[in-house]
């Protein structure tokens, strides 16, 4: 069954990118949450993400549809409850691209509204991107997250639900200014022990200063572990 | 292939054991639900849309019916034999009586730091036939027991919690426990 999704899915958006002649990658999107509760209502969150390219069109080029690995995150984020719903975090993040180091600062606030048949989250984003030889890039993210349970009212333990994610990003350097939207879609199972393993799909679309846009498909595996 | 799958299996159930509560609730079919229950239901609601669920916990497990009639929200709880438990309908804090809400205030301040309201709900508990009666009319027969449910957001030793509070007509407290806050973290970060 992963093995059908994740052809359909790579199919399904590469026929529309080569429809739409405009530049893209797709690929592949794991990523490991690993999150450890510390004293005085304290969360970390170590997050490690890596990108895998099947596909991809660059400006003026033909499709490539070679495997390239792409680049690698980790990001530290410390979060502490602001109030039962709400909370207040910063941390860093770490890239390793094309054998370069590029560094970013992130601080985060996230609200999350259990409104009965679907859980609402928002979160708003400010982060500082540091690459070597360029001027620094500002970036103001806000996220809506919807979550919805496939059995009953609320997700329980061994049960499974619905994540929709739709974020939007303003992005600003000295050189340029520019936004990106994101739109995300996941089937997740709710272990016993409130661990999580979510499948699903992820278009963005950035470079609006440009004359055509530059598209992303990925499919997505995230896996949340608490510790 | 293999070794990741085993991995996978590892850290999603082995770290199962030791849980503090286990509570589930689940959609159920209206073809599954006991027959007492259901005709109970049809009985009092016409052409109203039913949702009907489990709701498995360490006491038992019971059937619940979610339904939206003349304005109000029902839940009627039910046991597996489709025998009825209680009939709650959701309110406004300020329509609880003023008598009511002043003593259950004053017990609430002695128990938390403060409190805000979320739910509020009224219970009636009695046979099927007076909780029949009490629906259709509205006149409350005298054998039905009334008593409130509230959630709380509440704060007590610097620490905020969501709580639920059954308390009697008068604003007597029955019972408070804390509800497990369901993990977010895949909406955080």
């Amino acid at each position: 069954m992963g093995k059908g999704f994740f052809v359909t899915f790579m199919l399904l958006f590469i026929t529309l990118a080569a429809v739409a002649q405009d530049r893209y990658v797709a690929g592949t999107l794991p990523q490991l949450n690993i999150n450890f509760s510390l004293p005085k209502k304290f969360r970390l969150n170590t997050k490690l993400e890596s990108r895998q390219l099947f596909a991809e069109r660059g400006p003026n080029e033909s499709t490539s549809n070679r495997f390239r690995y792409e680049r690698t995150d980790l990001a530290l984020v410390l979060t502490k409850k602001s109030s039962l719903n709400s909370t207040l975090g910063g941390g860093y993040l770490i890239r390793l691209e094309d054998n370069q180091l590029i560094h970013r600062l992130i601080q985060q606030a996230n609200l999350v509204n259990d409104l009965g048949l679907i859980t609402v989250a928002h979160r708003l984003v400010l982060d500082e991107t540091f690459r070597p030889d360029e001027p620094v890039e500002v970036r103001l993210r806000y996220r809506l997250s919807l979550e919805k349970a496939l059995n009953g009212q609320r997700v329980d333990p061994n049960e499974m639900y619905l994540r929709f994610n739709n974020e939007y990003l303003g992005i600003w350097a000295p050189n340029r200014t520019d936004l990106e939207i994101r739109a995300s879609f996941a089937v997740g199972y709710n272990a016993l022990n409130g661990n999580k393993i979510e499948l699903g799909a992820e278009y963005r679309v950035n470079e609006f200063d440009q004359s055509s846009q530059a598209h992303q498909y990925w499919a997505t595996v995230s896996w949340f572990i608490n510790i | 292939m293999k070794t990741i799958l085993a991995l996978a299996f590892t850290f999603l159930v082995l770290p199962c054991f030791g849980q503090q509560k286990y509570e589930r609730e689940y959609r159920i079919k209206s073809g599954a639900v006991p027959q007492k229950a259901a005709r109970f239901i049809n009985e009092v609601f016409n052409q109203t849309t039913i949702h009907w669920y489990g709701e498995e916990s360490l006491t038992g497990t019971t059937i619940e019916a979610k339904l939206k009639s003349g304005g109000k929200r029902y839940s009627i709880e039910f046991d597996l034999s489709g025998k009825i438990q209680d009939v709650e309908i959701q309110r406004r804090f300020n329509q609880i009586p003023a008598q009511t809400r002043k003593t259950l205030s004053e017990g609430l301040n002695q128990k938390f730091d403060r409190f805000s309201v979320v739910k509020t709900q009224l219970q009636w508990t009695a046979s099927q036939d007076d909780l029949k009666t009490a629906i259709l009319t509205d006149k409350l027969p005298s054998s039905v027991q009334i008593r409130y449910e509230l959630i709380l957001k509440a704060r007590k030793n610097r620490s905020a919690n969501y709580y639920e509070v059954l308390c009697e007509q008068n604003g007597a407290i029955v019972s408070i426990h804390q509800l497990v806050q369901r993990n977010t973290n895949n909406l955080i970060y």
